[in-house]
């Protein structure tokens, strides 16, 4: 069975900026599941269109995703999760990632998660796309 | 200067250890890391019939990382300040 990850905007930006990086390895992996929000998706789209990239790309990418819908407003996420983030604009990804009833977040801003308040109330693991390929490799 | 600095990077980056110290580094037997290299789990150089084992090759020491995880981590990371600076400013207008 795959495993749940909940994907972060810079892992996924990251995978559209070099197929050799470990984020677009974790993105192609037979052995997970990736999700993202509706606001993820909103994200994603202003980030592809900052950084001169193809939305295209992204859209490619997102047809591989399940989106998991948060119920909730933005600003009733932010007051809800602000207390497992650093920076409460972080929110919505640990929202998403616990709607998505993930086993892990994988992002590069582990230090912006309150990765110890998460793991403790959500059971999810706050890891790098490196961190959770390796974890995969172990199972295997 | 310049010349000892150079020569100390050299020696750090070209750091090799035998078999048997990796061996007594990973709390293995000997026999396990032979049997790792010669899986290809742990990468080594073959010179005449020993095997030295570069630092490089026990990343997941330093890092709990493969060798080809680190280096495909560090991919991203080249891009990593550009994207999360504009993830940043998009986010904080979401």
């Amino acid at each position: 069975m795959n495993i749940k990850v909940f994907v972060d905007s810079d892992v996924v930006i990251s995978s559209l900026l070099s197929d050799r990086g470990a984020a677009h390895i974790l993105l192609q992996s037979s052995l997970v599941t990736c999700f993202v929000s509706q606001y993820s998706i909103d994200e994603l789209r202003r980030v592809v269109e900052r950084l001169s990239l193809k939305q295209s790309d992204l859209n490619v990418l997102i047809k591989k995703f399940s989106v998991e819908p948060i119920k909730e407003s933005l600003v009733v996420v932010r007051s809800r999760y602000a207390k497992y983030v650093h920076d409460i604009h972080d929110s919505h990804i640990a929202a998403g990632a616990k709607t998505a009833s993930a086993s892990f977040l994988a992002t590069y801003n582990i230090k912006h998660y309150r990765i110890d308040l998460i793991k403790e109330k959500f059971g999810i693991l706050v890891y790098t796309p490196a961190q959770i390929l390796q974890y995969l490799r172990s199972k295997n | 200067m310049f010349g000892t600095i150079w020569y100390k990077r050299v020696m750090i980056n070209t750091k090799v250890y035998t078999p048997e110290q990796v061996a007594e580094m990973l709390q293995l037997s000997k026999n396990t890391i032979y049997s790792l290299i010669n899986k290809g789990e742990i990468v080594a150089k073959r010179l005449g019939k020993v095997y030295r084992i570069p630092e490089s090759s026990l990343s997941f020491m330093t890092t709990g990382l493969d060798t080809d995880l680190l280096a495909a981590q560090s991919v991203d990371e080249k891009s990593l300040g550009k994207v999360q600076s504009a993830i940043r400013d998009v986010r904080v207008n979401l």
